[in-house]
Formats: structure tokens, sequence, C-alpha cells
């Protein structure tokens, strides 16, 4: 009996011991809220992937990763709320005459996070950087060459007009660097990127992708009013709302909107809406199967009716979409005449086609977005009313880029998003088969294109609105995709927290941000 | 659970011959078992649509540069060619190799999760013993009465409720209604952040530990030895505590570690529903990224573990139980 007592006890002190061993490995990082005296940290969660890569000419286009450096890096020209450029790095610019001269002038009191001056060796030397390592988002004007005449004034030479120079140079892709990265080869740099911006990393979880802000005492334009600003990456939306209403994280990205109510209600956080450049599509395989007839995408089109699509998969916070160029952006014209819900003229179209008196076909769609799910089963819904009998294939979001990429489908319903307010970019992704396939639908229209290409020749508003409102109709006829629904972005904010920005492609400004109890 | 107890026990009873064979054999069982794991995984993984370039390239990519990366990767080659290259390299490096996605060794990946996952496994430990031995030693010694029936319709009800769905329902109550613990994530440190996931986790495997114990009280408070100690009089609860309980534990132990393996499936799970950073995340993101070095590393290593667990509980078996070492 007391050997027996003695291997009880030996057993019970190992479980103690571990049980402290793990306990000491796991608490090391326990960060309050907010500090009632003295620092003041901000939680701010993600979903999806977290931040793995801060180099902002990284061949991977993972949004956590672009909206976290433009917080340490800044480009010469900003995105606004509105959605117009305001100056940045560049306190004024001007272009010649013939469009191909841009002489930016650059903020001459402006120092990196590690005390340097900013100038225009910095910028000439980022944007070289940019056109010889191109990216995810490579330089897409016709550069001929870049200039440093002085310090505090660089020059762009361009072939041929580019009407989208200063959108495309508001993005995370032109942010500027250190000359030469401080002597550091670029994997060292970007572990620790030294930029002009708000933020500087702090600490950095590779894996999880979790990452905290420290503030830059010293940024240019006053320091943050937060000490700092932790990323944390939640995957499960439940926990997401949960934890916010707890108030174990002040921001939340990308609530869903099916829980809209549950936070508005709780009386201790709020939701953010903002106007995105986020639409749900769906999207027809233009070249293989029946959807390559135009007459059958149109029956489609027709036969759903987006407004209600909206209001039921969006809780009212999506706008039911006309044209594929969402209201925010630029030139968007939202009396363009798509066709309209009207199940019998959708109807009549399809009987007018080789496919008369319906047939099957299959739908896929990314699982793990509620909105997105719904889509799927609400127009599975309206497709059976005029005899197309729609199967939906939901995959994870590594199969369904797969089969999406690769265009291997009939039916996607998908998120597209633009990368610039300026509708060159978004026309360019969803219609330029040399780009991505015209977004996976392989749609290849030399109209199209020929419209494309004068919308960016020209820099003169009245035309180029004229233009892309011909495009806009054109793609509304020939539909390459039916545009859904225009998402809001939906940001949960607790109660207390203030001074949140957030701009239309979907990234936020955190300099501002201010805590109270 | 008697075959674990009585095998060992007898081939020590024979000649020493014998011997190495029954040390050799759990460790080539434990050989063949982690060979299993890698080929059906690495099977599992080839049959699901979709790879790491995917991942790696993110959602603008072009077809032309996907096979290329799939070309520079490897994964355009034969299924046996690409299972010999992993083999190749845990033979040679002991470990998975370096993750795809993050162009980490995978061992430090584990290395810096494990101890979220080991916190939880051995609170959920904690808690199991903790809610099964005193509800089986309630329903034994009131057999066929209320709390017996009680305990056992708890046990039946928490048996069939998915631990996902508990933790849900845990986290409702004790976390959003009445804010004593946090929601999810490990910011509020240990034990804060532990108690309910570990409590759900504990779910998992505390209904069948409860159940055979009863079973186990039951039997030895029928057995002679008993009806002479209250013969003479000793107190219910000193027979009960000194003698029945010690009697009925040595199965429990056993039954405990070897549900060790289904605890871990449970903790994994549990993981994701309390937004903890442990190997079950871990091996979720790997799998949704197709990361096969890292798939391939998590579950070799939690199957080494399991092995390791199951084996030393038979060891730990013959240690306690003193009708074993006599002989």
């Amino acid at each position: 009996m007391h050997r027996q007592r003695r291997h009880v006890l030996a057993i019970a002190a190992l479980v103690a011991a571990t049980t402290a061993l793990t306990a000491c490995s796991s608490s090391s990082s326990d960060s309050s809220t907010s500090g009632a005296d003295g620092d003041q940290n901000v939680v701010f969660a993600m979903t999806s992937r977290g931040v793995s890569d801060l180099d902002p000419l990284s061949d991977t286009l993972v949004t956590n990763n672009a909206y976290t450096l433009d917080k340490i890096m800044e480009p010469l020209v900003e995105l606004q709320e509105d959605g117009t450029i305001g100056p940045l790095l560049a306190e004024s610019w001007e272009v010649s005459d013939d469009g191909l001269t841009w002489t930016f002038h650059l903020q001459d009191d402006v120092t990196f996070s590690d005390g340097s001056t900013f100038d225009s060796a910095d910028v000439l030397y980022s944007f070289q950087r940019h056109q010889e390592v191109g990216g995810s988002l490579p330089i897409s004007a016709p550069v001929d060459s870049f200039e440093a005449p002085d310090a505090s004034t660089f020059v762009v030479n361009l072939t041929s007009p580019y009407a989208a120079l200063l959108a495309d140079f508001a993005t995370f892709a032109y942010v500027i660097v250190p000359e030469d990265l401080n002597g550091l080869d670029a994997d060292e740099f970007f572990e620790d990127p030294v930029g002009t911006g708000p933020f500087t990393v702090g600490e950095w979880d590779v894996v999880s992708g979790e990452i905290t802000l420290d503030a830059n005492k010293d940024y240019w334009q006053g320091a943050p009013s937060v000490d700092s600003v932790e990323f944390v990456v939640v995957d499960d939306s439940n926990q997401l709302v949960q934890q916010l209403l707890s108030g174990e994280v002040d921001l939340a990205d990308n609530v869903p909107a099916s829980a809209l109510s549950e936070i508005e209600d709780s009386g201790s956080a709020s939701v953010v809406q903002t106007p995105s450049w986020l639409e749900y599509i769906l999207a027809f395989n233009t070249v293989d199967g029946v959807f390559a007839d135009s007459t059958v995408r149109r029956a489609v089109a027709q036969a759903i009716d987006r407004t209600a699509l909206t209001e039921a998969t969006t809780n009212g916070t999506g706008t039911p979409a006309t044209s594929f160029l969402p209201a925010s952006i630029l030139y968007s014209d939202q009396d363009i005449d798509i066709a309209g819900y009207d199940v019998d003229a959708a109807q009549a179209d399809l009987d007018s086609t080789s496919q008369a008196g319906g047939f099957a076909t299959s739908l896929i769609v990314e699982s793990g977005d509620a909105t997105l799910a719904a889509q799927a089963t609400a127009i599975q819904g309206y497709l059976a009313e005029i005899g197309i009998e729609v199967s939906i294939e939901s995959l994870d979001s590594t199969a369904f880029w797969n089969r999406f990429g690769a265009r291997d489908y009939d039916l996607a319903v998908v998120i597209s998003t633009s990368d610039t307010g300026d509708p060159s970019n978004l026309a360019g992704w969803q219609l330029d088969p040399d780009l991505i396939d015209s977004y996976h639908t392989g749609f290849d229209n030399a109209e199209v294109q020929s419209l494309m290409d004068q919308g960016l020749a020209t820099s003169d508003d009245t035309q180029r609105a004229e233009i892309y409102s011909q495009l806009q109709q054109l793609v509304a006829d020939e539909l390459p995709s039916v545009p859904l629904t225009y998402k809001s972005s939906l940001i949960g904010v607790r109660d207390g927290i203030d001074g949140l920005v957030v701009l239309p492609n979907g990234t936020t400004r955190l300099a501002g941000l201010t805590v109270s109890e | 659970m008697s075959s674990a107890t009585e095998t060992p026990a007898g081939a020590r009873a024979d000649a020493p011959p014998r011997r190495w064979p029954r040390v050799l054999a759990p460790v080539l069982h434990a050989v063949l078992v982690m060979a299993g794991v890698v080929v059906a995984s690495f099977s599992l993984v080839s049959l699901v649509p979709g790879d790491v370039a995917t991942t790696l390239l993110g959602e603008r990519a072009s077809a032309e540069t996907i096979a290329a990366l799939r070309a520079e990767l490897g994964l355009d080659r034969p299924w046996l060619s690409q299972l010999g290259t992993f083999v190749h390299t845990l033979v040679t490096t002991g470990g998975a190799g370096d993750s795809v996605v993050y162009g980490i060794p995978v061992k430090d990946m584990i290395a810096g999760r494990v101890g979220v996952t080991l916190t939880v496994l051995v609170l959920a430990i904690v808690f199991a013993v903790l809610i099964s031995v005193p509800l089986a030693v309630l329903s034994a010694s009131h057999r066929d009465r209320l709390a017996d029936h009680a305990v056992r319709v708890f046990t039946t009800v928490s048996l069939t409720a998915p631990p996902f769905w508990i933790g849900l329902i845990l986290i409702l109550l004790l976390s959003v209604r009445l804010g004593w613990f946090p929601v999810g994530g490990d910011r509020a440190g240990f034990p804060l952040s532990f108690v309910l996931p570990g409590l759900t986790a504990s779910l998992t495997i505390a209904p069948q530990l409860t159940r055979s114990l009863r079973l186990q009280i039951l039997e030895v408070l029928d057995s002679d030895f008993v009806l002479t100690y209250r013969a003479v009089h000793y107190s219910r609860a000193r027979v009960m505590v000194r003698h029945v309980l010690r009697n009925s534990l040595l199965p429990f132990v056993t039954l405990l570690g070897t549900n060790v393996a289904y605890l871990l499936g449970g903790t994994l799970i549990v993981e994701r529903v309390f937004d903890l950073d442990g190997i079950g995340s871990l091996m979720f993101d790997a799998i949704s990224n197709r990361d096969l070095p890292t798939i391939q590393g998590t579950l070799l290593y939690t199957a080494v573990a399991v092995v390791v667990v199951t084996t030393l509980t038979s060891v730990l078996t013959n240690l306690l139980d003193p009708r074993l070492r006599a002989r």
C-alpha cells in the first residue's frame, strides 16, 4: 500500500510540474486591452490569413499584408476617405500638357522611423526597385524613366499618357523605403521595415500572422495617440463577434452581416459601414459549355432579382449592383441599363437558344462566407424558375481558387475587388484576357479592349467618363459576369474607441485612434 | 483492458529468452503505426483538390505562374516520387522539413505551439478526473436511486453532445453572460484563458470514464472483502475511499491512458472553438493551405506522442498493480 501511494504521489507531482511548465510558456503574452495607467494598446482582430510578409513587392497578394505594411511605410500620394487622391510624401505635383511628364514636389521635413531623412533618392530607389522586382502589383504605367533632379523633386517620364498614374501611386505597392534598404537584403529589411509611417513593427509571429505595431513617436504628421496596435487573427466569425462584445478585442475587421443587429443592440460596440470596392459577382465560364452563349447569360441575369437577393443575404448592408464598376469607383455609371429582373423575358431569352426547356449545371462557391453561401442558394432558386437546375459545389479556399483559376467551372459566385479607385484597374482584372483570363471567365472582346486602351490614354475627365460609360454598357450587354451586390466593409468598433478611418479599399488609418473608458 | 494487464504479466512469468521480443514488439508496432500515418496522410492530401501553389500565389495568379511554381515545388511529380522525397527528408533530418508556406522548419513551428496544446490537454485530464471520480462514486453508492439516474442521464447527454457545441454554450454562459472567462484567445494567459478549453475537452472523455469507473466500483462493492469490511463496522465512506475506490482506480488509469489519443483529437477541435494557437490550429491551417510538410509533421509528432503515452500507460499499470508486481 505504501509503495502504491508513492507512485500515485509521483504521478501527481508529474502532472503538477507539467501544468506549471506549460503555464509559464503560455502566459508570456498577457497584454491588457488598454492600460488605465500607462500604455494604450488597441487590439484589432483580423479574419482569414494573418500577416506573413511586409514586402510591398512580395509575389503573393494577401490583403492583411498590404493593409499592415501601409501603416509602416507611405506612398507619395494617398487615397482619402472620399475616394479622391491627396498629397502625402509629395506635397504637390504637376503634369505636363502632353501628359508625359509628372513632377512631384516632396515634403522636406520627413524622417524615417530610424531618424534618417527622407529625400528624392529614397523615392528614386523605391521606384527603381519596383520596376526591377515587379511583385504582385507591378508598375503598369508606360514608364520611360524616373529622375531625381534635386533632393525634393521626383520626375516620372512616360512614353504615352497614363490617366491612372495617381491612383496607382497611392496603392500599398508604391510605398517608399530608404535608399538601398539601409544596406540590408530584402528578407532582412522587411522583418522590421523602416518607413515614414505612423507605426513600426513591434512583435511579430510569422506563423500565426499576429503582429503588434508600435507607435512611431517621431511620426512627421504627429505621433499616434495610442501606444500600440495589436493585430490578432480570429478565424471563427462567432469568436470574432463575441470577443468584440466582451471587449477582448477593440476592433474587428470583416464582421459578418448576420451579426449586425446583435452588435448594434449590445450597447457595447457598433459597426462602421463603409461603401467599398468589393462586389459579389456571378461569373460565367464564357468559353466552354452553355454559358459561352451570351443570350443564355442574359437569361440568367434577368432571372435573378438582385434587389431581393442583396437585401436577404447582406442584412441590408449591401447595395444591389448594376454596373460592374461599384459606385465608389471613378466614372461608375449607375444608370447603366443592365438586364433587370424579368422572369418572362429570361424564359423567352432562354427558349430562343439551343438550351430551350432548360438544362442542368453546377455552381462553385468558396466556403466560409455566409453571404456567399446564401447568394449561391438564392441563385439556385431563381434559376430553377426558368428551368436551369443548379447544383452547388462548396469548396474550401484552396480548392475553389484552383478550380476557378483554371476556369474549371460553369458558374461561380465570387467576390471581386479593385486595387485603385480608377476604373482602369478593375476593368483590367475583369475584362483583360491577358491579365488573369478576364477574372477567369475567359471573356475576350476586341471592342472592350479598345475602349480600355482609350480610357487610359486620355486624361480629360469628360472624355474618360464617356469612354467608361460606353464600356460599362457594352459589358452589361455581353455579361461576362452578373454584378450582384456591392459590398460594404463592416468593421466592428468597441465603444470607447474613436477616430477610426476606413477607406474605400477596405484598409484603415489608425494614427488618429483614441481610447477612452 | 484485461489483455493490457495480463499479457506482460504472463510474459514475465515465462523464461528470459522471450524478453527481447517483448521489448521489440511495441517498438516495431510504433514504427509501423508511424509509417501508416505517413502514407495515409500523404495519400489523403493528394486526393484533396487544389495544392499549395494556389495558396502561395493568391487570387490574382495566372495559370502559367501557378504551373511554374508547381514545377518548382515538385508538385507535378508522381505521388510515389513525392512520398520518396518526404521519407528521405524524414530519415536524413529527423524532421518533416520546412513548411512550404512559411519556409520555417516544421519542428520549430510545432515547438512554438505545443505549450498551448499541452496546457489544454493536461487541464482536460485534471478536469476529467475531477468530474468522473466524484460522479462515479456518487452514482455507484446510490445504485438505482435518483443520484445514479441523474449521473447516468448526464453522461449520456454529454456523450452525444459534440464538444464544439458544449464549448459554444460554455462561452455564451460563462464568458459572454457572466464575464468570468475570456471568450477566446490566450491573451488573458494562464489559467483564465485555458479553463474553458480544458473543461470542454475534458467532456469528450469524462462521460466514458464516469461510466466505466461506476461499473468498476459496483463490481468491487459486490466482492467478498467489502462485505467483510462492512461486517466489521467500518464506515461506508471509509470502505469506499480506502478500499473500493483504490481497487477500482487501476482500470481507470488504463482507460485514461488509452483515451488520451481521443482527448488529443478533442483538444484540437477545442482550440479552434476557443481561438487558441496550438497544434490543432496549426494543423487546420496547414490542411487548408495544403502545406504538406506541416500536415505530415504535425500528424507524425502527434502520433509519436500518442504512442508514447499509450506505452507509458501500460508500463505504469504494471508498476501500480501489486498483483502484477508480486509475480
